[in-house]
């Protein structure tokens, strides 16, 4: 990833945030672009619905950025969930004091069993579906991945001198990992940070596709590529703009990721 | 040596198994309140919740609930549907047929596309095709398997009228009708996955190329096509496959939703129709059913993984 690509993405990501954040007329406009409104449904894109209206009326353009917060928290939710138990326990199992780091790798390798998918129908039978299914279901499969990347990388720097040092200065095991080990392995866990938010956007999309993720009438874009399937001969530009919508941002968080994971690991800064 | 590595693993097989089985009981049974209420709903007749809940066995107390059941998936008796009234076992052995094969062949089709891509790449480093190569595994690592597969269908069924959009004739009709049918959710689940793999394959190809068996090879006067195929891949395959491994448990949930996009009526259709219906049996079932195949799968590429390695034979780790 060169260092161009990641600042294109970082200033588009950035562009949109401002947009979300910002503006408010803005999302005041696109609310009222979410209403069903069946006398202007399928109409191709004009100057009142840029991007057209799906089959109920609704404004595609206000239903595909309404959408990206519906898959931006979840992905999200997803990250903090992952990323606050994930990267203790690998960094707990990197110091390897006991058969405290074999149990919390192997429970890694058992969370790893369970695909997204198959935790969101086991928590649907609990919850039902919605944002919250979606977000711990893919937040559960996130921590074995920070878990085994915090491990990864943490692993090697316990034999580094300076921990020797730090432990004849007597230090405890966790002064140690929190002042010496973490600091050192925080890039490696933003650059998966990025990542997973990219990975999450599309495992919502799949999720809410299938109906176990964000349930109508919230707009999510796995929701309206279902949406869009049945009318793919009458109106194929309903399932590319949300397609587009997901490929985009899962680009700019995955590419983001890399370029960081990049800086983060000189050795692969070329590869 | 190898009894014990076997032996260990299978411990640890079993465990994982009787975990998983444990997990998925408590979700789906216990932690959701009173399974016979959930299936007949709130204004159900108490008479006829009582009968459910006899004929479900929920008047016994749990750990014999769940003894019962663990012990019939032992004996492959994964119990009886409530809405088919048939064993889940037969509603599952009737839609592997399509599942099985859409799985396999999909994985079959990432590592034909990625081995090739990933290798070109690794050997042509920074030059412009590992650029437009790399670019290329950026972006479909980005598209949704189902935005994908509707791409697919609106090019090669909606306006081509090549492949069929969905739906699957039955192997009966033939071996070439049935295979049609699964191309395009073959390809849409294929190629993501194939974006993760060639990323493995070409930074195995660098870092095997700077070894010395390579100068080596180069210097007895080899081909650059020799050394990649007798030397580089053959080293560079061990990541791969376990790699390869982990990206079966992405193909099997994949595969469920690339499923649901083609209305196959394969596994996935069966696991939502159920959790719609509130068929709890199926929904433990296939819970189980592919849950059990990762754990299956990666525990016997990493077993393979340390019995193909050469290195580990050679210090007798791995064989006696």
């Amino acid at each position: 990833m060169t260092p161009r690509t990641a600042w294109i993405a970082a200033l588009l990501l950035a562009v949109f945030i401002a947009v979300y954040a910002v503006v408010p007329t803005v999302s005041e406009i696109l609310n009222r672009g979410l209403a069903i409104s069946l006398d202007v449904r399928l109409s191709p894109p004009s100057h009142n619905h840029w991007l057209g209206t799906d089959q109920l009326g609704r404004d595609s353009l206000s239903m595909v950025v309404f959408g990206c917060l519906s898959s931006l928290s979840v992905a999200l939710m997803a990250v903090i969930i992952g990323a606050s138990i994930g990267l203790p326990l690998g960094l707990l199992a990197s110091a390897r004091t006991s058969i405290m780091s074999t149990v919390i790798l192997r429970l890694n390798d058992f969370i790893f069993a369970f695909p997204a998918l198959v935790t969101a129908i086991l928590i649907h039978t609990l919850f039902g579906s919605g944002i919250l299914t979606a977000g711990l279901a893919i937040g559960l499969f996130n921590i074995p991945v920070f878990a085994r990347t915090i491990y990864g990388a943490a692993r090697p720097i316990w034999t580094k001198d300076f921990i020797r040092a730090a432990r004849l200065a007597g230090k405890g095991n966790l002064t140690i990992a929190m002042s010496h080990v973490l600091p050192l392995v925080a890039s490696v866990a933003l650059a998966q940070i990025s990542t997973q938010i990219g990975l999450g956007i599309l495992a919502e999309a799949g999720l809410s596709y299938v109906g176990i993720g964000v349930t109508p009438p919230t707009p999510s874009w796995g929701r309206m590529l279902n949406e869009a399937q049945t009318l793919i001969a009458i109106a194929p530009r309903l399932a590319l703009i949300p397609g587009v919508a997901i490929a985009l941002f899962v680009f700019m968080f995955t590419s983001l990721g890399d370029y960081l994971s990049d800086l983060a690991d000189p050795k692969r800064r070329d590869g | 040596m190898l009894i014990r590595v076997l032996s260990q693993r299978l411990i640890g097989l079993f465990g994982f198994f009787v975990l998983a089985s444990i997990v998925i009981f408590l979700v789906v049974d216990v932690l959701p309140g009173d399974p016979a209420t959930l299936m007949l709903g709130t204004d159900a007749r108490p008479d006829t919740l009582n009968a459910l809940r006899h004929q479900l066995g929920l008047d016994k107390p749990l750990i014999i609930q769940y003894f019962s059941w663990a012990s019939g998936l032992v004996r492959l008796d994964f119990g009886t549907s409530m809405t088919y009234a048939t064993p889940v076992l037969t509603l599952i052995a009737e839609r592997l047929p399509i599942s099985l094969p859409l799985a396999a062949f999909s994985l079959i089709l990432t590592a034909l596309i990625a081995i090739p891509f990933g290798a070109l790449a690794g050997l042509k480093k920074d030059a412009a095709t590992d650029r437009i190569i790399r670019t290329g595994m950026q972006i479909s690592l980005a598209i949704p398997n189902i935005w994908l597969a509707i791409v697919l269908v609106l090019i090669f069924a909606v306006s081509l009228h090549w492949l069929p959009a969905g739906g699957f004739p039955g192997w009966g009709a033939g071996v070439w009708p049935a295979v049609r049918s699964l191309l395009l959710p073959m390809v849409a689940l294929a190629v993501p996955q194939a974006a993760i793999l060639a990323r493995i394959v070409r930074a195995e190809v660098i870092d095997k190329s700077q070894e010395n068996f390579v100068l080596g090879a180069r210097a007895r006067g080899l081909s650059d096509q020799a050394i990649l195929l007798r030397h580089i891949l053959p080293n560079a395959m061990l990541p791969v496959l376990s790699v390869m491994g982990l990206q079966c448990a992405f193909l099997i949930a994949g595969t469920v939703i690339v499923e649901t996009g083609f209305s196959l009526p394969g596994l996935g259709r069966l696991i939502f129709q159920a959790i719609n219906q509130r068929d709890m049996p199926v929904v433990k079932g296939v819970a189980m059913l592919l849950v059990g195949s990762v754990i299956l799968i990666n525990s016997v590429v990493d077993l393979a993984a340390t019995l193909i390695d050469p290195r580990l034979r050679r210090r007798g780790e791995a064989l006696p």
